[in-house]
């Protein structure tokens, strides 16, 4: 469904990674993973096309990710990066999905109106529609984006850290909500810092940095050493009864 | 009320009004953008390039419009250029770009001695020397100008918003920015010769910032804003009458009159009047009416908006946090 062929990018004399070939296919759900600086977001962003590519193309489909209908890819962005204080409403962000699409009036139609409140319902922000978005909490404006991202029905999903930030309730419901998309077909690909408690769960992980170290399932990919390679840190991977724990190798210690 | 219809028996006030409701309504419109994506100061910059352009054009015999307009789209241009090599913020490059162009205009006025035309109307505002042709031209761009809003409303709401996320949504942010730099450009040249360049910004912001203190939707505020800018621009337009002052200077006062009262009442809403925030009460999401005294400390009123409530008909109170941001 998304395919990056040799692609470079970041800034011309400094690329952030290069000659980067990957494949997320339909259907697929994949979590990249990688410390601070690896790139990752770069990378969305390249596939987004928010940075140009210095070399290579990206496609969505097989089409050329410039001539692609707009709301084929629905995306959230991480946590924070949006004016909180910005006038509008958690119903108002949500029809901003459809911004793309063509129509006289700029008012919303019936059937807009009723498909935000639709997505509102399945993600638990209802109370919140007619809310100021500074005056919901970071969890219910995570759903809100993710409502936004769509509305216009995408078919490949793409969230910048959607767990950041939000505790450990928050972050199982947008987990299942983005489990329950990709059994429904959209194709997901997100970026998490969360080992433990995200990544280890996800059908398919690239471990990242300025490249792809490794991708595959959790089982295969979270060993010590690609780890190692991929953190620059020990890390320990503990498996029991088919569970991944992954954790620091030397303990710290404190003084109180 | 004969204060308000005796200057009315001249043409020439009469021009004055018709032109301060256009304008007004033109800058409170485009206000809000400049507002919203946090660029106040290229109000400012483009009317004084502008007015470089005017300057030129007088010389070279091109009409005042068209040279002041080719100046300030030019400017604007070039301003976005060196903003997307993000070296410099954008402040830097409006200050430099445009003031390069004030500055040929004052270099020019200086080195040709005396000019027949009176350039203290571009920077300082006559109102009341508008044309019939200055109104043709007002009303075209004020007609262009909400035209453009209203068929590229949801890409403009968006893009103020986010940027980015906007562009990945199909929203063609570059062709919407452009559009907005031409808009804006053709807003601050037909309401130079009434505000004046030194005072435009003033115009352009005040209505929309006024307005953003007393809503919180962008919808209302794309409404409130224009009709805040009419009711400046008229009451400004009435003194400069009776007070023999500069229009841009009464506009420009009337309009710092304003914003204080929707700063106040802003300042008494949020201080006195009680108001609600999202709270979970056991997993329950609901909100009931308190007023803040200081900075965060709540302080829930007596009756029935007490944190005494009921669950399940039962009357209790529990201490409980507050899901929300200082």
């Amino acid at each position: 469904m998304i395919e990056l062929r040799d692609v470079t990018a970041g800034y011309r004399l400094n690329p952030v990674f290069a000659h980067l070939s990957l494949k997320a296919h339909e259907g697929s759900f994949t979590g990249i993973v990688g410390p601070t600086g690896a790139g990752k977001t770069t990378l969305l962003r390249a596939i987004l096309g928010l940075i140009p590519t210095t070399a290579g193309e990206v496609l969505v489909g097989g089409t050329p990710l410039s001539q692609t209908r707009p709301g084929l890819i629905g995306y959230v962005p991480q946590a924070g990066t949006t004016d909180s204080y910005f006038p509008t409403t958690v119903k108002q962000i949500i029809l901003m999905g459809l911004a793309g699409v063509r129509r006289l009036t700029p008012w919303a139609s019936r059937q807009e109106n009723t498909k935000a409140e639709e997505l509102a319902e399945k993600l638990g922000i209802t109370p919140c529609l007619n809310h100021h978005i500074s005056d919901i909490s970071g969890g219910q404006q995570q759903r809100a984006f993710l409502a936004r991202a769509l509305i216009a029905d995408p078919q490949v999903l793409v969230l910048d850290e959607p767990t950041a930030g939000v505790d450990l309730k928050t972050q199982n419901h947008i987990l299942r909500m983005l489990a329950e998309l990709n059994r429904e077909g959209v194709t997901v690909i997100m970026t998490t810092h969360d080992l433990n408690a995200i990544a280890v769960h996800l059908p398919r992980v690239m471990c990242f940095n300025k490249g792809i170290k490794a991708e595959g399932a959790p089982s295969e990919v979270f060993t010590d050493d690609i780890l190692r390679e991929t953190f620059g840190e020990e890390l320990m991977v503990l498996k029991q009864e088919h569970r991944i724990f992954i954790t620091g190798r030397n303990p710290i210690k404190f003084r109180g | 009320m004969d204060f308000l219809i005796e200057p009315l028996q001249f043409e020439f006030f009469r021009n004055a009004l018709y032109a301060s409701i256009m304008v007004g309504a033109l800058c409170g419109l485009m206000g809000v953008f400049i507002v919203l994506q946090g660029m106040s100061y290229i109000g400012h910059g483009l009317s004084h390039a502008a007015f470089g352009g005017a300057v030129v054009g007088y010389l070279l015999n091109i009409n005042f419009y068209a040279a002041a307009a080719i100046a300030a789209v030019f400017a604007a241009l070039l301003i976005q250029r060196i903003n997307d090599g993000k070296r410099v913020r954008s402040d830097a490059a409006i200050g430099t770009v445009t003031t390069a162009f004030f500055a040929i205009g004052v270099a020019l006025i200086n080195s040709q001695g005396k000019f027949e035309r009176n350039f203290e109307t571009a920077l300082f505002g006559n109102i009341l020397g508008i044309t019939d042709f200055d109104l043709l031209i007002v009303g075209s761009v004020t007609l262009i100008c909400f035209f453009a809003v209203f068929a590229n409303y949801r890409g403009l709401f968006f893009m103020s918003f986010d940027r980015e996320a906007a562009s990945v949504f199909g929203v063609r942010v570059s062709r919407l920015q452009f559009l907005i730099t031409l808009l804006l450009a053709l807003c601050i040249i037909v309401s130079m010769n009434m505000v004046g360049a030194t005072m435009i910004a003033a115009a352009l912001v005040v209505p929309a910032a006024s307005a953003r203190m007393l809503t919180n939707s962008y919808n209302r505020l794309i409404v409130i804003s224009p009709i805040f800018g009419m009711f400046i621009s008229l009451v400004g337009l009435f003194l400069s009458y009776y007070l023999d002052a500069a229009s841009g200077a009464t506009i420009v006062l009337t309009g710092a009159t304003v914003f204080s009262l929707a700063w106040l009442y802003r300042l008494y809403q949020d201080r006195f009047i009680s108001h609600a925030h999202i709270h979970l009460h056991d997993g329950v999401e609901h909100a009931h009416p308190h007023s803040h005294d200081g900075d965060h400390a709540h302080d829930h009123k007596a009756g029935n908006q007490a944190p005494v409530h009921s669950h399940d008909g039962i009357v209790h109170a529990h201490s409980h946090d507050h899901d929300d941001k200082p």
